[in-house]
């Protein structure tokens, strides 16, 4: 009898100590969280969001992960930047983008030049620091890697392009991926073109800004359309042509002209131009831009130059083959 | 068009045309209806008034924010919510969503307006997609939007691109904005007085009062859910009341000096002639000295009798249609175009500032762009005449499709009011359109063709075998 008492006492005594251990662990469970809570500085959440700009949640969210530790918390929410961002640029990629920019650069010895087109959904944004950046950003990736193929001509649409490789390891769509977390529209890189010389050619370029003018930096240009023309001498009849200034006015002009006026092709000689002047696409039977009294011919003919190639992107603009 | 008045006010058989801001096309005549502020209303001196006084003054706002941050809800929000008080029509999301693209004298613009009226005020709210849509729909817009209301949700507080909006707010003139922290019912308290503060900080950034401007916090999803909690349709009450409170009404000027556009001229032979057209600030007394001025000329006189809907006046004042005897001018002078002005109080000027936006060839503009130098007609309510638009130095062209800051000079000095609208054509299509920001000191630039008087030396003989060859060439 006793033997069965003792052995209920200390199950009864066993399930006691359970349950206690249990509520110890609760208690400080609770007590752990509610100190959590309390140790989220307000003052390092808005040092936070003002140092990183990312949005108020997950700086909170960063700081309650390492209880007010600044740099770690900057850190792991540079890190999820990128996951978020990929994230919300899928969720975002069916929306249609209209607006954006066109990145331009320039390799210092002038022998080649890098032209892009970035979209983005609306002009506010077009215009915003940050996105003036990436594109800045991406227009130097683009170039450095296709300069390294030594290629005279290489064009690349948005599926190829966006794996290229930038620098520091990620490719352009983690870039893109990166700001579309930030700023919250869908955006992309539609299309990359390099152009480069040959021996006897030059390179002349030209990027129209529509509205306000577009903070520069380097030796990038950005814009609303862009162009980059190959030239080459024709050298003249009394073979003086090197006494000749190299006429840069005159192929500056022709670029704004073939920003202005949309030629499609360059056209020959053996061509026949439209009868309707306004309609004209070939380059040279177009009226020139400065001076609509003479054909584009006429000019290149005075100025000893022949247009070989040209490329001419409008931002925005709907490409053959594309879906609005 | 909801961005200018809705209500036509036909009155005794006659169309009211009062603008602050002349109106661009000449063949749109008495199409600008503006709803009379309360201030002005009073002091009319024509029964026309008694009529009005019931109506509610009219302000225009507009709606700035990211995409995702609840604009269109918001406006929806606010059309069901005033909808509940008998004063508006609800307007579904949907319907606003789709900011249809309007044409407004030819020029596509993405925009959706929506009307509402609160218990002080009558609103015509506008919504656009881009900057370029708000910039068109101020150059293209009969009068100006009166303040904007600044979307910002909770949960992601001040984006990159809220700094834009408030740039765009700061270009197409508008002073006070009103901020609405959207989303506030899924963050905490906290969070929210961050986001404000923040907030705060950019307004004072881009010029605006950041300390006075204020911030209303609430849900637009749950106001138009229905809810009548203080996140829902209590914290868009709390909206409108602050827009009726913080946004100021634009009123009449009556003690400017008085300025009215001349329309049209009728010769009385013994007395003078009479200028007919609509007093656009100002007051007029019967026997004041007042000045005829356009074209580079001006000319003194004095109004010695005015007549409203053919009946002697002895006061006019700003926003009356009359007809003014001017003692001793002949009506061969007075062109359309000239102004009859208060004497030493207005300068002519033939050198202004523009926005302007140029059309695309969808809009019946131009194909090719626009360059340096280039000189057309301007065409603008009262007048037109010759001008020369003058690029700015860093832009070779403008294209179709871009706004722009130029210089425009005139043929001739006239009077320009600043906020006036314009536009000029090339045969028979339109090239641009623009208002007026700035007067600018005259550049003495001249252009063969344009304003180059080339002098002619005239030679005059006569002497008596000059008249008998003359006569007898005549005979034959």
């Amino acid at each position: 009898m006793s033997k069965l008492y003792i052995i209920i006492q200390t199950e009864l005594s066993c399930s006691l100590i359970i349950k206690m251990l249990y509520l110890k662990y609760w208690t400080s469970l609770i007590g752990s969280v509610r100190k959590m809570t309390t140790a989220i500085d307000k003052s390092s959440l808005s040092k936070l969001r003002k140092k990183t700009g990312f949005s108020f949640i997950n700086c909170k969210n960063a700081l309650l992960q390492f209880e007010n530790d600044l740099v770690k918390a900057e850190g792991w929410l540079k890190e999820q930047a990128q996951k978020e961002g990929w994230a919300k640029a899928t969720k975002l990629q069916s929306r249609p983008m209209s607006q954006g920019l066109v990145g331009l650069r320039t390799n210092p010895d002038n022998t080649s030049a890098t032209l892009i087109e970035v979209n983005c959904e609306t002009d506010f944004v077009a215009r915003n620091q940050k996105f003036v950046d990436l594109v800045t950003t991406l227009t130097t990736v683009c170039n450095n890697h296709f300069t390294s193929f030594n290629n005279k001509k290489i064009s690349l649409e948005k599926e190829d392009v966006n794996l290229i490789v930038s620098s520091d390891g990620r490719t352009i769509g983690d870039l893109v991926a990166y700001e579309v977390g930030n700023i919250g529209e869908n955006m992309a890189l539609r299309r990359a073109v390099h152009m480069m010389t040959s021996s006897n050619t030059t390179i002349s370029t030209y990027v129209h800004v529509s509205g306000d003018e577009i903070n520069v930096s380097e030796n990038c240009q950005l814009g609303k359309y862009g162009t980059i023309v190959e030239f080459e001498r024709l050298e003249n009849e009394d073979k003086t042509l090197y006494l000749v200034a190299d006429p840069f006015h005159v192929k500056q002009q022709i670029c704004q002209h073939i920003v202005g006026l949309n030629p499609k092709t360059v056209g020959s000689e053996d061509d026949e131009p439209v009868s309707n002047k306004d309609e004209e696409t070939m380059l040279i039977y177009q009226e020139f831009l400065t001076d609509p009294t003479i054909l584009v011919k006429d000019v290149l003919k005075e100025n000893c130059l022949i247009v070989k190639d040209f490329i001419r992107f409008e931002c925005g603009e709907r490409l053959p083959g594309e879906d609005l | 068009m909801a961005a200018s008045m809705p209500h036509s006010m036909f009155v005794r058989g006659l169309v009211c045309v009062i603008s602050r801001t002349a109106d661009v096309l000449p063949r749109l005549n008495f199409s600008n209806k503006i709803i009379l502020s309360r201030h002005s209303l009073g002091l009319f001196s024509s029964s026309v008034v008694k009529e009005e006084i019931d109506k509610k003054p009219h302000c225009n706002v507009g709606t700035i924010g990211h995409v995702d941050h609840g604009k269109t809800t918001l406006t929806a929000a606010i059309t069901k919510v005033l909808s509940e008080k008998g004063l508006t029509n609800f307007v579904n999301y949907d319907q606003i969503d789709k900011a249809p693209e309007e044409k407004r004298r030819g020029i596509t613009i993405n925009a959706a307006h929506v009307q509402y009226e609160s218990r002080l005020r009558h609103y015509a709210h506008t919504d656009c997609p881009g900057h370029i849509d708000f910039v068109k729909n101020m150059i293209t817009g009969t009068s100006q939007m009166d303040g904007a209301i600044l979307v910002v949700a909770a949960t992601d507080g001040c984006m990159p691109q809220t700094r834009e909006h408030l740039l765009l707010a700061r270009q197409i003139g508008i002073k006070r904005v009103v901020v609405f922290v959207n989303k506030a019912d899924i963050v905490d308290d906290e969070l929210v007085e961050l986001v404000e503060l923040e907030v705060r900080d950019l307004l004072t950034e881009y010029g605006f009062d950041g300390n006075e401007t204020p911030i209303i916090s609430g849900s637009a999803l749950e106001a138009l859910n229905g809810s009548h909690d203080k996140y829902g349709s209590k914290s868009i009450m709390k909206l409108i009341e602050t827009i009726d409170d913080y946004i100021p009404t634009p009123t009449r000027d009556i003690t400017a000096p008085f300025l009215m556009p001349i329309e049209g001229s009728v010769n009385i032979t013994g007395r003078g002639s009479v200028c007919i057209g609509t007093l656009l600030q100002g007051t007029i007394n019967k026997g004041q000295e007042a000045m005829i001025m356009g074209f580079g000329t001006e000319i003194k006189t004095v109004v010695s009798d005015m007549q409203i809907f053919k009946k002697s006046v002895p006061q006019c004042f700003a926003g009356d249609h009359l007809g003014a005897l001017c003692r001793g001018i002949k009506s061969d002078f007075i062109e359309r175009g000239m102004f009859l002005c208060q004497t030493e109080s207005f300068k002519q000027w033939d050198t202004f500032e523009a926005h302007i936006y140029v059309l695309t060839k969808a809009e019946g503009g131009r194909i090719k762009p626009l360059l340096h130098k280039y000189i057309q007609q301007m065409f603008n309510k009262t007048w037109n005449i010759s001008c020369c638009v003058l690029l700015p130095e860093d832009k070779p062209m403008i294209m179709p499709g871009d706004t722009a800051t130029v210089t425009i000079l005139l043929r001739k000095p006239m009077i320009l009011v600043e906020g006036q609208r314009f536009t000029v054509r090339e045969n028979d299509i339109t090239a641009l359109t623009g208002v007026i920001t700035k007067t600018l000191p005259s550049l003495d630039l001249k252009l063969k063709g344009f304003n180059m008087e080339i002098q002619k030396t005239y030679r005059i003989e006569s002497n008596a075998r000059l008249v008998l060859n003359k006569r007898a060439r005549n005979k034959k």
